[in-house]
């Protein structure tokens, strides 16, 4: 059965483009999608998905906070941090509060499903 | 009280009790006696702080001291609360650089507010005792702190983040992709797996350091167990990760950490330039060596030959990365000085940097930040104008300073810019010639950029009205000494009502250049500075044909001159690099291009630099020494061959 997963970002465009590469990997399907901290929480609650791709900066509640908050709920939740090129600190806050990888933007298929894949396994 | 008189000593002191910490936390093993030691140096800036008003710095080193504290009761050092402690100390270190500056801290309260509860997070972390996923450590009881025994058995002190005195360790290296684009970040997921792995991990160098110095690589320190092999094999799977290296039984665990107190010393710049032209004698030395050997010597003695060449550009390239950092380590300090001016100045200023990623070397930089803040502090100060005078001139309100990091060859170009009001030359010819400097002659006749200059000369520039009307003052004369000291020099461009660019143009022959390797079959390598390269054009796709006496390239519709210059046969597959000269694009045809590396370049020595086009060696990454041509000394001489030239290149090479 393919894992479950809940894609966190404030732009559209970025949710449609992670969508497309695990949907076409074959080995996922998206549970629900969140566009910012809040709504990943909740949707996390609901959804209790395998896993979980989350942007950093969003409004409302950031990804950092939601991560926190969400392996508050589940501490074996396996969350893929998104970030963009220089926010090296933040994503090393992040893994340091518990995310277990992360990805970096602009991204590849191949480079995002290699990350998802390792988390996935682990 | 006047505390202005304390200012250095609380700077010098300051800075030591910083360095402390830094080094002692990043021993590869925390032992109790350093945990008291760092508990104290904390405690020491925090009280300083606190007596000269340097509240954010006091605060934040007060959650520093907290933490230790929290270590003292026997709480196990956690990578995470490494990286809180690295940032938390670069946070300590640029207020200290503040205050050098200005004599007062940079306002940063809300980062600070975020490291100290970042520090008082891990504090709080330890209060419940570690959880069943740490080996079992030999909690001291708590009213017998360890630290309060310093001198007990130092030869098997307990070993915090690994567990029992005697257990074993092993250490994993671990380097990744070069590509990897926040490699912090990703040597921060294998720490995490392997402190989940085996109940602890120390990583060495510490985070902050990999971070500010852009490392691929890192030690791991982990306690050895029997199923070590089988936990490490997963890193490998991880992304990014190139090569995992597991040493089970270093030979010098202790020898190394020499007690575990002090791991870093200070090396001045010299014996670093020392260390790095020895090694790349080395490599110099083996390729003569392995050249002497017949293909059988050679085959019998392959992997010992190619393990030494490994080996020593290993040490080659960490000789450099000890030196080089990125430009962004002082840029945070420029731009919160900016802040500063346009609140001192009530100017609205705007501030931009580009090329903060050059790397360069550690000693030239601490060497430019202070004339940057005098060139920023003059754009401020009288380059950029009031905000009627901006409106007035239709400009937008917001001034722009701009500071702009550039390499050019072998050079550093570091420029301040400003959008401000522009220097008068007539202006100052004039003055210049009422104060005697020049005589009214020269003031007709020497180019507009020597008029400029005269800005400079301590005479000139410290004179306020003559400061009013030039637009500039004070303070030049500083960036000008503090360029040539280091053997270059001070430019500046400026259009009235346009702006003002100050450039500070370094030769700096020990930082890193991006160059094109080119060469042909079974030659050596060749190397361009890709700076001067404008454009490459593969011959596949392009033809050349002859203009009259001259071969040309063709682009389009354009034909661009082909320089003589060749190191040999140019067929289809070659290309050909189109460099700038003073009068116009010129293209150098060379076989193929194969790579583009960032290297060192070595300039050469007597009697070798009396060949002309040539800039010098630099070792590749793949241990192969590359010669470096100067692309645009080709242009300007024609790429005329030199007597001699050609021959040397046929039979030395």
């Amino acid at each position: 059965m393919p894992a479950k997963v809940l894609i966190v970002d404030d732009a559209m465009f970025m949710r449609a483009m992670i969508r497309d590469i695990l949907i076409n990997s074959g080995r996922y399907e998206v549970a629900g999608e969140a566009a910012n901290g809040e709504e990943a929480v909740a949707q996390y609650r609901a959804l209790r998905p395998d896993l979980v791709t989350m942007d950093i900066v969003m409004p409302q509640m950031d990804g950092i906070e939601a991560c926190k908050e969400i392996l508050k709920l589940d501490a074996e939740a396996k969350i893929v941090m998104c970030s963009a090129l220089g926010q090296e600190a933040l994503v090393i806050e992040s893994i340091a509060a518990g995310a277990r990888d992360f990805v970096v933007k602009p991204f590849s298929a191949e480079k995002v499903l290699k990350v998802i894949d390792t988390v996935s396994a682990g | 009280m006047d505390l202005s008189k304390y200012l250095g000593l609380y700077l010098s002191d300051g800075r030591e009790h910083l360095g402390a910490l830094r080094a002692g936390l990043s021993a590869q093993t925390i032992r109790p006696e350093t945990v008291n030691d760092l508990f104290r140096h904390a405690h020491s800036v925090k009280g300083m702080a606190a007596s000269m008003g340097f509240g954010q710095t006091a605060m934040l080193a007060h959650a520093m001291e907290d933490l230790f504290s929290a270590w003292r009761q026997g709480a196990r050092p956690t990578v995470t609360a490494m990286a809180s402690c690295a940032q938390a100390l670069d946070s300590l270190d640029a207020q200290m650089d503040a205050v050098a500056v200005s004599g007062a801290e940079a306002s940063d309260e809300q980062a600070m507010q975020a490291f100290a509860a970042a520090l008082k997070r891990e504090a709080e972390a330890c209060l419940p005792k570690p959880t069943a996923a740490a080996p079992a450590v030999a909690q001291p009881p708590k009213s017998v702190t360890p630290a309060k025994e310093p001198q007990q058995q130092p030869s098997d002190g307990a070993v915090l983040p690994l567990g029992g005195a005697n257990a074993p360790q092993a250490l994993v290296f671990v380097s990744i992709d070069p590509s990897s684009a926040l490699p912090a970040a990703r040597l921060l997921v294998v720490s995490q797996y392997l402190e989940k792995a085996f109940g602890g991990c120390v990583i060495e160098p510490p985070l902050g350091e990999i971070r500010a110095r852009n490392l691929k690589r890192a030690t791991f320190r982990i306690a050895s167990t029997l199923e070590i092999k089988d936990k490490i094999r997963p890193l490998r799977e991880l992304p990014e990760v190139r090569e995992v290296v597991l040493e089970t039984n270093p030979a010098g665990a202790a020898g190394l950490v020499s007690g575990g107190l002090v791991t870093h010393v200070r090396l001045e710049a010299k014996e670093l330039d020392d260390l790095l032209s020895n090694t790349a004698s080395l490599l110099h030395h083996l390729t003569f060596l392995e050249s002497g050997l017949s293909q059988e010597e050679r085959r019998r003695h392959r992997f010992w030959l190619e393990s030494h060449r490994a080996l020593l550009g290993q040490l080659f390239s960490q000789v450099l990365q000890a030196r080089l950092v990125p430009f962004s380590i002082v840029t945070e300090r420029l731009a919160r000085l900016a802040r500063d001016l346009g609140a001192k100045t009530g100017k609205a200023l705007r501030f931009e940097v580009k090329g903060a990623d050059e790397q360069v070397d550690r000693a030239l930089l601490e060497r430019l930040a202070d004339p940057l803040s005098h060139l920023l502090r003059n754009a401020a100060d009288h380059g950029v104008e009031s905000a009627q005078e901006r409106k007035a001139a239709g400009k937008p309100e917001e001034g722009l300073l701009e500071l702009d990091i550039q390499r050019d060859g072998e050079a550093l170009l570091v420029s301040v810019n400003d959008d401000g009001r522009g220097l008068d030359a007539g202006a100052i010819g004039k003055v210049a010639v009422e104060r005697g400097l020049i005589s009214p002659e020269e003031a007709a006749r020497l180019p507009r950029e020597r008029i400029l200059e005269l800005i400079t000369l301590p005479a000139f520039s410290t004179r306020r009205n003559v400061s009013e009307i030039s637009g500039r003052g004070v303070g030049m004369d500083v960036a000008r000494n503090a360029a040539e000291a280091l053997g270059g020099h001070l430019e500046m461009d400026s259009q009235a009502g346009k702006g003002t660019r100050f450039t500070l143009v370094i030769p700096s022959a020990a930082t890193l250049t991006q160059v094109l390797v080119f060469g042909w079959k079974g030659s050596p390598r060749f190397g361009i500075p890709a700076s001067q390269v404008r454009h490459i054009y593969p011959l596949c796709s392009h033809s050349l044909s002859w203009a009259g006496a001259r071969r040309c390239l063709q682009d389009g519709d354009t034909l661009i001159p082909v320089l003589p210059w060749r190191l040999g046969p140019v067929g289809k597959d070659g290309c050909g690099l189109a460099v700038m000269g003073p009068s116009g694009e010129r293209v150098v045809l060379v076989s193929e291009v194969f790579d583009s590396e960032r290297v060192v370049i070595h300039p050469w020595g007597p009697p070798l630099d009396q060949i002309p086009h040539w800039i010098g060696g630099a070792l590749l990454s793949g241990g192969e020494t590359a010669y470096i041509v100067d692309g645009r000394a080709l242009a300007r001489d024609e790429g005329k061959m030199n007597e001699g030239e050609a021959k040397d290149v046929s039979t030395t090479w």
